[in-house]
Order: structure tokens, then C-alpha cells, then sequence
């Protein structure tokens, strides 16, 4: 194999060296790669849809509170740097949840955003359940209106940083019999703080790397009648790490695998994988 | 145009990779190179889509050897019908880069050494052997990425794993409602880089396989691919 590994060494070599000799000594406007406005990716970012246009997402396995299941997304940009967005997949299974987010500060090194969402779950509506838990489910409702602040660096043309800071206000209300409930043990109705570092890494115009941690600084589950439970930090956390690439134009492919206790808790293994693909308008 | 060629005369940025060497080259390569971000206001010019690159488009038969490892366990066992794994890829890719394929794998399994300690009873220790065979339908994508080939996919098909317990009845052990083989629907999303050159063209990646019977563990598939392209 030292042959193919050599060639390989040199394939990339070369490429810089091609570059070295092109780059232009003035600057020049920035291609159509996955930093420009309409291709860039929202998740975990400060960015927003440029106005007017249109982004469709189908997905399953996710783990976070916006995406866990399935996502059969739509949003909008409204303009001004504001964006709505719902996810139908959730709405189909009991679940309302909608959301807005607004690009205020857009500079070329530094963009902040912020986003407000409201997920509202009615536990009899929640159909996908089966047996104990959907006996206990169906006794309980969550709400759940997460705000988060996020900072984007596009530092390079393939470094981006990203550190996301989100207050959750959640509720549960009903009876929960046990604390053994899966809708607890998501965080779906959890009052949370969290911080989220990231890493983007553009390995070429269509193609990035992106590395999230989620660490919350505390999780409480509020209870109507009954003690609120803390959850641990160990219990809370999750790391990220995925693909995202641009198929063609306005369309992109995402394949992440996510490592916590929440993916344990949804889906049987600490380490699981989600997929998404992106249609934008 | 060969994908070392293109490689070669690519232009813009130099944002190659490949696995851990070509990383390590490109971010230094980056580095020497880094360019501010423009200001994200600023519209982009339009580029050509990446469909219809070259070096995308035929059918491509791969081999693959890698090692997998459970990732949930089953009845309270860490059943484990994973290790090493063998199987063939076969597919074809449209020039815009959807791809449609087939696979079949055959996965050696291992033998664990399990516990039970029954409410009723004494506890007893056992050993359970586990193997699987799998094979399905694939669509994929496959993305030019400077001289290498990024193919995501989503595999699905069904497993088929076979049990031994040794001499402990399967019903003691919460096992007794599984049929042997026990079979199931799977789907297996992943991803694999591939480096071409001519016609051949190998690659590393991974498959997490996902089992739809719950009394088949899920699993994460690290692999090694080598084959042709026509």
C-alpha cells in the first residue's frame, strides 16, 4: 500500500501547490461554497435564511429536542434576518413544535443569532408509543420553550466556530408515575441551561466537517406534583459529529453520529446516527 | 480526465483530505493559505452545481472487510453478531451522483460470556454465539471531494443472525419468543470515502446498522473497500 499512499500524499500536496500558484493577490468575490448565505448550514449556527427563501428537511434518529425522532421540517426567510420554522414530523405525532430565529449581528469575522422555539407536547396525542410507556405518556403534557444565543466565526474559508448558549424553560404538566418516563429522560420538558462549542471544517466548496458538543451547566425536570428532578451532568451530555455535503444545487445530504445518554435513552445505544437531507428554494 | 488529473488543475481554495494522512497535509496546507471569510452578506456569485463532475458517473463493484461492534444490547446479553465482517457492494451512480446499489455481508460474530440471575433459581453463567448475514438495496450519493469521492449512503435490507446458547434453554435466558435464525428488517446509514485511480478505487468508511427486531442488537461497522469502477 505505499504506492497508492504516496500518490495520495502527493494528490493533496499538488493541490496546494496548485493553489499557491493561482491565488490571487487582490481579492476576489467568495465562491458558492457551503459559508455562502444560501447554502451555509442553520444547525447550531447563527445564520438564518437569506429573504424569501425556502428550506424543506427530512430526517430521522435525530436526538435534540428540535429533531429527536424524525424532522419533516419547512422554514422561511421572512427578511430582515429572520426565520419561522416547524417541524411537521413532530406535529403528526402530537408534538407542536415551531420556532423563529433572527441574524442581528452579521459581520465578516463574527455573526450572532439568536432563536426562540416552542414545543408543546400533548401525551395522549403522542401515538408512537407503545405499552408502559404509553400509559405513562399519555398522563402527561410537556412544554418546553428553549432561547438560544449563537455565536458563528467564520474565521477561514474552511474554519468556522460556533458557540451556542441556550436557556430552556420547560414544564411538565400531569401525573408522572415514575421517573423512569421516556419523555422525561429525553429533556424534552427540561429546564436546562447548555452551552454548545462547535467546529465546522470545509474540506472543499461542497463538503464540511461538523464537531458539536452539547454541556449543560444544569438540567432540572419540573413536576407539577411531585419533587422536580435534577439530572446529572453525566446523564445530560452528548457529543456530535457529522457530515454535510452539497448534492447538487440546493440540496444537501447530512449523516451525523451522536454519543450521549439521551441516545440511550431514545434509542437503546449511546452511540447512534441520524441522517438529513436539505432542499432549499 | 483522470481524478489524479483533476486533482491536480483543481482550482480555488486547496481544501483536499483524505483520511488521517491527507487531513493532517490539508490543514497545513490551509494554514499557508487561509483566506478571511468574506463578509457573509455578500451575495455569491452562482457555481456550477457539483452534478455532472466527472469521474462520478458507472457501476462500481466493491469488497469489503471491516470489524463491527454492537452498540445496544438484547434481554440484558451483549450479544455479539458483529467482528469481522466480509461483503460485496455493487451499484451504479448517475452522473449528477444519485447511486443505486446492492450489498451483502457476512459477519463472523464472537462468542460472550453472559450472566443470569434469576429471581427464581440460581444464577448461572452461559456462552452465546452469534453471527449474521445481511443483504439489501442501497441509495447513495456520491460527492466529488477534490480528488476523492464521498459516498454517503443508506442501506436497506434484512439481517439474519444465528444463535447458539449452548445447552441453556433460550426461554431462560428471555430469549425463548426468538426464532433461529432470527431475522429482521435493518437500515444502515454511513459514509465512505473512496479514492479512485483508473478503475480501480478503495476506501474507508463505516456502516451503522440499525436493527428494526429487537431481539438483533444494532451495530457499528468500521470498513475497508477496494473494487473497480466501469
Amino acid at each position: 500500500m505505499k504506492l497508492p499512499a504516496l500518490t495520495l500524499a502527493l494528490c493533496v500536496l499538488a493541490s496546494s501547490h496548485a493553489h499557491a500558484q493561482t491565488a490571487p493577490t487582490t481579492p476576489t468575490p467568495a465562491p458558492a461554497d457551503l459559508q455562502s448565505p444560501e447554502q451555509r448550514s442553520l444547525r447550531y449556527s447563527a445564520y438564518t435564511l437569506p429573504t424569501g427563501k425556502w428550506a424543506f428537511n427530512l430526517g430521522a434518529l435525530g436526538i435534540g429536542g428540535g429533531d429527536a425522532f424524525a424532522t419533516l421540517g419547512a422554514a422561511y426567510g421572512i427578511g430582515y434576518g429572520l426565520q419561522a420554522d416547524i417541524n411537521l414530523a413532530h406535529a403528526s405525532v402530537g408534538l407542536l413544535n415551531i420556532g423563529t430565529a433572527w441574524h442581528f449581528l452579521d459581520t465578516r469575522y463574527f455573526d450572532l443569532g439568536a432563536r426562540v422555539g416552542f414545543w408543546y407536547g400533548r401525551g395522549k396525542w403522542f401515538w408512537i408509543a407503545r405499552g408502559l410507556a404509553k400509559e405513562a405518556v399519555s398522563k402527561i403534557d410537556i412544554l418546553s420553550i428553549p432561547i438560544e444565543l449563537t455565536a458563528s466565526a467564520p474565521l477561514t474559508r474552511w474554519l468556522e466556530l460556533d458557540l451556542g448558549a441556550t436557556y430552556a424553560y420547560g414544564h411538565v404538566y400531569g401525573s408522572v408515575g415514575s421517573e423512569d418516563n421516556a419523555f422525561l429522560e429525553a429533556q424534552l420538558g427540561a429546564y436546562q441551561l447548555a452551552f454548545r462549542p462547535g467546529t465546522r471544517f470545509f474540506f472543499t466548496d461542497n463538503v464540511a466537517l461538523e464537531l458539536f458538543a452539547k454541556l449543560p451547566a444544569f438540567t432540572t425536570i419540573p413536576l407539577e406534583r411531585a419533587k422536580d428532578v435534577k439530572v446529572p451532568f453525566k446523564d445530560t451530555w452528548s457529543l456530535e459529529g457529522g457530515l454535510r455535503s452539497r448534492f447538487a444545487e440546493g440540496f444537501f445530504g447530512n449523516v451525523r453520529l451522536h454519543y450521549g445518554a439521551v441516545a440511550d435513552v431514545l434509542y437503546g445505544a449511546r452511540l447512534y446516527p441520524s441522517f438529513e437531507l436539505e432542499l432549499r428554494l | 480526465m483522470g481524478p489524479y488529473r483533476r486533482c491536480m488543475l483543481r482550482k480555488g481554495p486547496a481544501r483536499s483530505t483524505s483520511l488521517g494522512l491527507a487531513l493532517a497535509a490539508l490543514l497545513g496546507a490551509h494554514a499557508a493559505h487561509a483566506e478571511p471569510a468574506t463578509a457573509s452578506a455578500a451575495p455569491a456569485p452562482a457555481e456550477p452545481a457539483p452534478s455532472g463532475k466527472p469521474g462520478v458517473a458507472g457501476f462500481g463493484v466493491l469488497l469489503v472487510g471491516g470489524y463491527g461492534a454492537s452498540t445496544t444490547s438484547v434481554r440484558g446479553m451483549s450479544l455479539a453478531p458483529y467482528g469481522a465482517t466480509f461483503g460485496l457492494d455493487a451499484g451504479f451512480t448517475f452522473r449528477f451522483g444519485l447511486r443505486l446499489g446492492a450489498y451483502g455481508n457476512y459477519s463472523l460474530g464472537s462468542t460472550t460470556n453472559e450472566h443470569r440471575d434469576p429471581i427464581l433459581g440460581q444464577a448461572f453463567d452461559f456462552k452465546a454465539d452469534t453471527s449474521n448475514l445481511t443483504a439489501g438495496l442501497s441509495v447513495g450519493w456520491d460527492v466529488p471531494m477534490s480528488c476523492l469521492v464521498l459516498r454517503y449512503g443508506m442501506g436497506l435490507g434484512f439481517t439474519s443472525m444465528k444463535w447458539d446458547f449452548g445447552g441453556v434453554d433460550a426461554a431462560d435466558v428471555r430469549y425463548g419468543d426468538a426464532k433461529n435464525p432470527s431475522t429482521g428488517f435493518q437500515f444502515a446509514p454511513g459514509a465512505t470515502v473512496l479514492w479512485p485511480h483508473g478503475k480501480f478505487q478503495g476506501g474507508v468508511g463505516f456502516d451503522y446498522v440499525v436493527q428494526a427486531n429487537g431481539t438483533i442488537p444494532s451495530g457499528f461497522i468500521g470498513k475497508l473497500v477496494a473494487g473497480v469502477k466501469l
